[in-house]
């Protein structure tokens, strides 16, 4: 159990916070198997694919090379070390394919989606499910306290959890 | 329910598909592109004679601008041919050990003589998840703006 108050993982049942000692009684998750442990799970539990993160400057061509051989759909585009964009194929198509040659030079920052909405990787996998339905991404930017990227949540870690955890769909 | 229970017993006629454009495998790299920027879509159902062929998806698009890039050349060279499919009589559970083993964010749904009616894809299994634990997922704040930065009070 995450306590609300300090973040601390505690040991599950346990009536106050080891940390903080925070009563923790009114938080013992409700509901079944699933929404216990979606509520209880940070997304750091699941296991991301490596990241690309680019500075703003590189021209979008090694953005998509890169996007190909690291098989991941999104790349994190940065500037002195804070997040400040995503790139993904969606911006390949929307922006980059109606002038292809000319654009392929240009740097990525011309043609990344500024300001994307982020999770922490302490957030649980039921927030980060609802802001990825609300919001209709696919991939979400895991930064830091700092505003410093860390990785990509991509939906499909979600599936894949939710399947080897709880859908033993294999018999 | 458990999602097991939920997985293996929804059909997928039960989702919302998404209805997609439909090429021919000689329309150009240039055309697909096109029709899938102006509706907004990831991906386009390749036909021959209102048979799927192929699919067309933006990781397909990638691919080709990062080998050739040449955008007047067919789709039928450049599109994922005979794609594994689902009927709408599929279970759910199906279409998420196919996504998961096989990689693949969208699956098309064919009618059993073979002709496409859509998509189902990661985001419409995410809407369905949502919308059956909705006690679960609605009521979720962001870690950050649970925890105070600073301690209160005095």
């Amino acid at each position: 159990m995450i306590c609300p108050d300090c973040g601390h993982d505690n040991i599950d049942g346990v009536d106050a916070c080891d940390a903080c000692g925070q009563s923790m009684v009114q938080f013992d998750p409700q509901g079944g198997d699933l929404e216990q442990t979606i509520n209880r799970h940070p997304i750091e539990v699941l296991v991301h694919k490596e990241d690309a993160i680019v500075e703003h400057d590189t021209p979008v061509r090694t953005v998509i090379e890169d996007l190909i051989s690291k098989h991941i759909g999104s790349a994190l585009v940065v500037s002195n070390g804070q997040l400040v964009g995503v790139f993904t194929e969606r911006d390949v198509l929307n922006k980059v394919t109606p002038d292809l040659d000319a654009a392929l030079e240009r740097p990525v920052s011309d043609f990344m989606t500024p300001s994307p909405e982020t999770i922490t990787s302490q957030d649980s996998i039921a927030y980060a499910l609802h802001a990825m339905d609300l919001g209709g991404y696919r991939h979400m930017p895991i930064v830091d306290d700092t505003g410093k990227p860390q990785g990509v949540l991509s939906v499909r870690d979600i599936l894949r959890f939710l399947r080897v955890r709880f859908a033993k769909l294999d018999t | 329910m458990e999602l097991q229970n939920i997985l293996t017993s929804t059909e997928v006629g039960e989702l919302t598909y998404k209805a997609r454009a439909k090429l021919l495998p000689g329309n150009t790299v240039a055309d697909a592109a096109d029709v899938m920027r102006t509706r907004s879509h990831g991906s386009a159902l390749i036909c021959e004679e209102e048979k799927l062929v192929g699919i067309f998806t933006e990781r397909d698009l990638l691919r080709h601008i990062a080998n050739n890039g040449n955008m007047e050349i067919v789709i039928s060279e450049v599109m994922t041919a005979n794609p594994e499919t689902v009927q709408s009589t599929d279970h759910l559970s199906d279409v998420v050990r196919l996504m998961d083993e096989g990689g693949y964010r969208r699956l098309p749904v064919v009618n059993p003589d073979g002709s496409p009616i859509g998509f189902v894809d990661v985001k419409t299994i995410v809407h369905f998840l949502v919308q059956h634990f909705p006690e679960a997922i609605y009521n979720q704040a962001s870690h950050t703006q649970l925890i105070a930065k600073h301690r209160e009070g005095a």
